[in-house]
């Protein structure tokens, strides 16, 4: 059993401990526990007797705002290592409420974990350490993107103690808005990825950017339109290519993506139809609305908020028999996102005093 | 053998069959929907239930635990255990405590039966209005509001309520047992849906034994674990996996409030669980304790 972590000694519990093997952890919310969000560990003295967690994958899960780290690994010095673990497209959100320090991490892997992957990782710290490895073996980072935004001391987005050879970290990004070094390893500081790089020769294709979120305010960790993380990493092996734990999407949902509208000429406007225009990313998202420019076409509001139903008014009066199309561009109020398109057709038919006089 | 395959093949399965509990019920009834059973324990311990029957239980507050099930489903054809749509059903650990006597200055205490033995004990969680007062070692230490000693050897409950109002007007409930559901001896193939646990020492729903292919579906377990006062906190796990034959599906659940870890799943068990869609928060009991200090008083 875990225990510990709060500062004023009362003894606290994590979200979840994970010493079994094969075990599949999925789209979970692992939120305010006292400890850790998860742990991943072995257990050598335990009175369940020996583990070795082995072949789990802990994948798509949301670890915030809990006393510890989001996820602890802890290989502990087994003789047998716990292997081929993988931690996957989790969103690890300002964890360590109650254990600020440089000893901490959002991801913390401590010891024999071999061949732990860990990809299309979401991280932000604001407490401690982005990512902290405590003499790690071949643990395996990719496509992850790290935020690391606090200023405690000694905090990074990666900190490496310890680090032997065999560990390998490419196409990742590591971002400090504030000043301060990138990263820190086996107790030497570098103040950018390039330094890190000629030390290390890791992360030879990684950036260290502003990944561009939706909303920090809202806690929304999707990538922009124009997100420089969008397909920079490698899509295989499970991977995604965009960065991160959200591979992009468009951020608005719209329906329907087509109108069409029969008037007769000279007759009344139709009802006017309405388009639902919805979040997918999961918050309320501003949105603004236009026509392609047709006068006998307009929208009834030019912006609103998710979720909405946005009225799309046909004037038909003036328009002489025919087919005409025109669309409404409906975008998230985001620079640099697309629009979304729905395609409005208009038949206006002749009157049937008009169609008698037709030969 | 292909005749035996045959006969096999064409043997009749008896249809599966839906049995009913309520808190209006006897266990002596057939468990029909006219008669149905009176306890979770009696309906979910028939060792004639078979793959694919369904026991549908009604709302309301269930004061049992350590529900140990017999008989083993089939793929495809578990046992369900269902709480009645838009109704809530509660498996509580705990016992009410009633007949407070007052010893002066904002002091209350009552008796307790002696425990029955193992799997219960003496009250290790007393709640008020379904908070865990803080639980002292001494008599000394109730010194201040929200805190609560258990004398073992008088077998009695003393608390100084939060509020200094006597316990008469709050719910004051103490908890005396292991665990509620635990799934042992093999036994495979069950699903329980839309229940609620709480107010159990060690787990609210235990997987064990070689048991396998359980499927949680829509629970919501929580404050689970006991308050030792002079040690650490012992286990107090939602949901324990353990030993277990594999392949259980826990999943759109609510673990909470909880000593220790909220799910804990051991070396031991075959593998092959899906965790998912499940809401795990408040672990380690410093949103549920009344007191949040130290340990040791």
């Amino acid at each position: 059993m875990a225990l510990g972590g709060r500062p004023d000694g009362l003894l606290t519990g994590p979200g979840m401990i994970v010493r079994g093997s094969g075990e599949r952890v999925r789209g979970n919310r692992f939120w305010a526990n006292g400890y850790h969000g998860l742990i991943l560990e072995s257990d050598l003295t335990g009175s369940e007797g020996h583990a070795n967690p082995s072949r789990n994958v802990i994948e798509g899960n949301l670890f915030a705002g809990n006393g510890g780290n989001g996820i602890y690994g802890d290989g502990k010095n087994a003789v047998d290592p716990s292997t081929g673990n993988i931690l996957r497209f989790n969103l690890l959100d300002r964890n360590n409420q109650a254990r600020r320090g440089d000893g901490d991490g959002e991801l913390r892997v401590v010891g024999n974990l071999d061949d732990l992957q860990v990809y299309n990782n979401t991280i932000y710290s604001e407490n401690a350490n982005g990512v902290l490895l405590f003499a790690p073996r071949r643990v395996r980072l990719s496509n992850n993107v790290v935020v690391q935004v606090g200023n405690v001391r000694r905090t990074y987005p990666l900190r490496g103690i310890n680090v032997a050879a065999g560990m390998s970290s490419d196409f990742n990004n590591w971002y400090r808005p504030g000043p301060g070094p990138l990263v820190d390893w086996n107790g030497a500081e570098c103040a950018t990825l390039e330094e890190f790089r000629r030390q290390t020769g890791q992360e030879g294709r990684s950036l260290a950017v502003d990944p561009r979120f939706v909303s920090l305010e809202r806690s929304n960790f999707w990538l922009r339109a124009t997100s420089p993380l969008i397909g920079w990493g490698p899509s295989t092996g499970g991977m995604a290519a965009d960065l991160g734990a959200f591979p992009r999407r468009p951020l608005l949902e719209v329906a329907p993506r087509e109108l069409r509208l029969v008037v007769v000429a000279g007759g009344a406007d139709p009802p006017a139809p309405a388009v639902e225009v919805l979040s997918a990313a999961g918050i309320p998202l501003a949105w603004t609305a236009r026509t392609s420019g047709e006068r006998w076409l307009a929208v009834a509001t030019g912006s609103g908020e998710t979720p909405a139903r946005l009225k799309v008014a046909v004037r038909a009066a003036g328009q002489t028999a025919g087919v005409y199309e025109a669309t409404v561009q409906v975008a998230p109020a985001i620079e640099g996102e697309p629009a979304l398109a729905v395609r409005v057709t208009l038949t206006v038919i002749p009157s049937p005093a008009r169609r008698r006089r037709l030969p | 053998m292909v005749a035996l395959a045959l006969a096999g093949a064409k043997r009749a399965q008896p249809p599966p069959r839906v049995y009913y509990v309520s808190l209006q019920g006897e266990d002596r009834q057939p468990g029909t929907a006219a008669e149905p059973w009176r306890r979770l324990e009696w309906a979910m311990t028939r060792p004639f239930l078979r793959a694919g029957d369904v026991i549908r239980v009604r709302g309301g507050v269930y004061r049992e635990a350590l529900i140990r099930p017999v008989a083993s489903g089939e793929p495809g054809l578990p046992i369900t255990v269902l709480a009645e749509p838009g109704e809530q059903v509660v498996l509580n650990g705990r016992v009410p405590a009633s007949a407070w006597e007052s010893s002066g200055s904002g002091l209350y205490y009552t008796d307790y039966p002696e425990p029955g033995g193992f799997p219960y004990d003496h009250p290790f969680q007393v709640t008020e209005d379904n908070r865990l007062l803080y639980r002292v070692a001494t008599p000394q230490a109730l010194d201040r509001p929200g805190r609560c000693f258990v004398d073992q050897v008088a077998r009695r409950i003393w608390v100084r309520t939060t509020d200094g109002r006597p316990p008469s007007e709050h719910v004051l409930e103490y908890g005396v047992a292991v665990s509620g559901i635990e799934f042992r001896s093999g036994v495979q193939h069950w699903r329980l849906a839309g229940l609620a646990l709480t107010g159990f020492r060690t787990s609210g729903v235990l997987l064990a034994g070689r048991a396998g292919r359980i499927e949680l579906d829509g629970l919501d377990i929580g404050y689970v674990g006991a308050h030792r006062p002079g040690a650490d906190p012992s286990n107090g796990w939602a949901l324990a996996v353990q030993d277990t034959s594999g392949e259980n599906w826990i999943h759109h659940s609510r673990f909470h409030h909880t000593l220790a870890e909220a799910v804990h799943v051991s070396q031991s068990g075959a593998g092959g669980d899906l965790f998912e869609s499940n809401d795990v928060r408040q672990a380690g009991g410093a949103e549920w304790l009344w007191e949040a200090g130290p340990t040791v008083c």
